[in-house]
């Protein structure tokens, strides 16, 4: 089941995937997307399955996002992440936890983020931790792939967006940013993991039909959730909750 | 081979083979103060643990796993007590919910800049330590061989059983040389149910870790062991390459002469089936004594 959504956003057009892993249900999704038309701001954020409480932590951290201004600096990034990881972690202190939540809940919710601005002179800028990724596309040319940018850099353990940011300082030096130029017809894509190494693969195989037809499903439901289904099946695509946006200047 | 995706829909199964036998009363060599048995209970205590927040999906365990424990010693059977007890085969959601007891500590973290902090852990018990007896191990190697055969006739296409035997001395009631390779016969479509020994040893021997061929092995018993163990899967490999652990494409899943460290890296490696990140639980225990 997928839940494409068109958001109405100043001289844009912006569409959205979230397609849960075969046989599970969107609420049990831990992908999660998020755009604001006010802001001008989009995210997309991964949960880590083997972590307490991932979908919840994905879904904060991309609607926080882009309801927030600034934070498009490794320093305000971070100190916002320390904020919103409290606040996090605090939802569960009033509740009394069976042991293995509590152990669980130790170390804390995990997340890959990936979030984009666009501003008034038509630039982008970008924020990243973790594996999902944006792809900036001018026709068949992708100009940017964001922060991973090539198909064998998915698979090992990336450095995650924590909740728990005192046990985890180290992941501030992995926060990286981006930014670029827009033009009329560009297209930046959120995307999470295995969405994100599928379209790197295509374009490193300059699958550019492939790519398209990808690219022009995005506002159809059925047509969208049959595409991607059938990719999983042929082994092209990873068994993997699915998040995109796509956002068409 | 090994690459099925463990669900719950599509479970895997867990043995737990540990020796009970009189012997287990001792202590490791150069360690007079730890016997065999709470040692290898205490370690079978956090394998449990690591599985369990494995499986944890914040408030509800998912049964990804069904665990077996066998005892075998003065007598063979289900080594889980309390309300588990005399249950050969167990959800994970299950042995979540009824540990014998719950232990609480504190543990020093380190922050990942230089400094640390404290945090509450907590410890479940689920195995007491025992030692009583002669060492009947066809006994119990039969009694898995019987579980596992239900298990498979109603997961036929899902992950291979793991049997993880750990054993400090040789069999009481004959070779264990055909029920090891009866077991090591069964198989689902996703590949051979997979048979590890540990065996540990009170005196201070050269220990032999993940063989690959008989060479280095001092004797017919070690050598039957060999037998019986299988060659470690890649998802297996690469757990013990990240705990620092020498192996090589055939290296069999067995240890012979081991001591402490081999132990729990042995259910460490044993317990990281599809490519798990084993949890690195020796770390707790440092730290949580020393705190």
């Amino acid at each position: 089941m997928t839940s494409p959504r068109k958001t109405a956003s100043p001289g844009l057009t912006v569409n959205q995937v979230l397609l849960p892993k075969q046989a599970h249900s969107l609420a049990e999704c831990e992908d999660a997307i998020a755009c604001n038309p006010t802001t001008m701001r989009f995210a997309v954020a991964d949960g880590a399955t083997e972590s307490f409480d991932a979908a919840n932590w994905a879904r904060r951290l991309a609607t926080k996002w882009v309801d927030s201004s600034d934070l498009l600096s490794e320093e305000d990034f971070w100190t916002w992440l320390k904020n919103e990881g409290q606040s996090h972690n605090d939802s569960w202190d009033r509740l009394d936890l069976p042991w293995y939540s509590m152990e669980k809940r130790r170390a804390g919710s995990f997340a890959a983020f990936v979030g984009v601005e666009i501003q008034r002179d038509k630039t982008w800028h970008a924020l990243a931790l973790g594996d999902s990724c944006l792809l900036h596309s001018r026709s068949s040319d992708v100009l940017k792939m964001f922060p991973l940018s090539g198909s064998t850099d998915f698979g090992s353990a990336p450095v995650l967006a924590p909740s728990c940011t005192e046990l985890n300082a180290h992941a501030r030096s992995a926060i990286t940013l981006q930014s670029g130029d827009l033009v009329a017809g560009d297209r930046l894509l959120l995307l999470s993991d295995a969405i994100a190494a599928w379209c790197i693969r295509l374009s490193e195989q300059q699958d550019y039909k492939r790519m398209s037809d990808f690219e022009d499903l995005l506002g159809d439901e059925t047509a969208i959730s049959d595409f991607l289904e059938l990719e999983r099946s042929e082994g092209r695509l990873k068994d993997d909750d699915v998040a995109i946006v796509c956002i068409e200047v | 081979m090994y690459s099925a995706q463990i669900t719950r829909a599509n479970p895997t199964c867990i043995v737990l083979l540990v020796d009970q036998s009189g012997s287990m009363a001792d202590p490791f060599s150069g360690d007079s103060t730890t016997k065999k048995a709470d040692f290898v209970a205490e370690v079978v205590n956090h394998t449990l643990h690591d599985l369990v927040i494995r499986c944890t999906k914040t408030e509800e365990v998912r049964n990804y796993y069904y665990l077996s424990i066998i005892g075998y010693g003065r007598n063979v059977g289900p080594a889980f007590g309390g309300a588990l007890g005399a249950r050969n085969l167990v959800p994970i959601a299950q042995v979540a919910d009824y540990p014998l007891q719950v232990k609480s500590s504190y543990k020093r973290v380190p922050d990942g800049v230089g400094g640390w902090v404290e945090i509450p852990i907590r410890f479940p018990v689920w195995l007491h330590p025992n030692a009583e007896g002669k060492t009947p191990m066809c006994e119990a190697l039969t009694l898995a061989k019987n579980i596992l055969e239900g298990w498979l006739t109603e997961h036929p296409r899902g992950f291979p059983p793991t049997v993880l035997h750990l054993t400090d001395g040789e069999s009481s009631d004959g070779d264990p040389d055909y029920i090891g390779r009866q077991i090591m016969s069964l198989r689902t479509d996703d590949g051979q149910v997979l048979l590890f020994n540990c065996h540990i040893s009170s005196q201070r021997r050269r220990k032999v870790e993940y063989p690959a061929d008989e060479s280095d092995l001092p004797d017919a018993f070690a050598r039957t062991l060999f037998h019986i163990s299988s060659p470690l899967p890649g998802n297996f490999l690469a757990a013990a390459a990240q705990l620092g652990v020498q192996t090589v494409d055939n290296s069999r899943g067995f240890v012979f002469n081991g001591d402490p460290s081999s132990i729990v890296q042995f259910y460490e490696i044993g317990t990281s089936l599809t490519g798990m990140t084993p949890y690195r639980w020796m770390d707790d225990r440092t730290e949580s004594e020393s705190a």
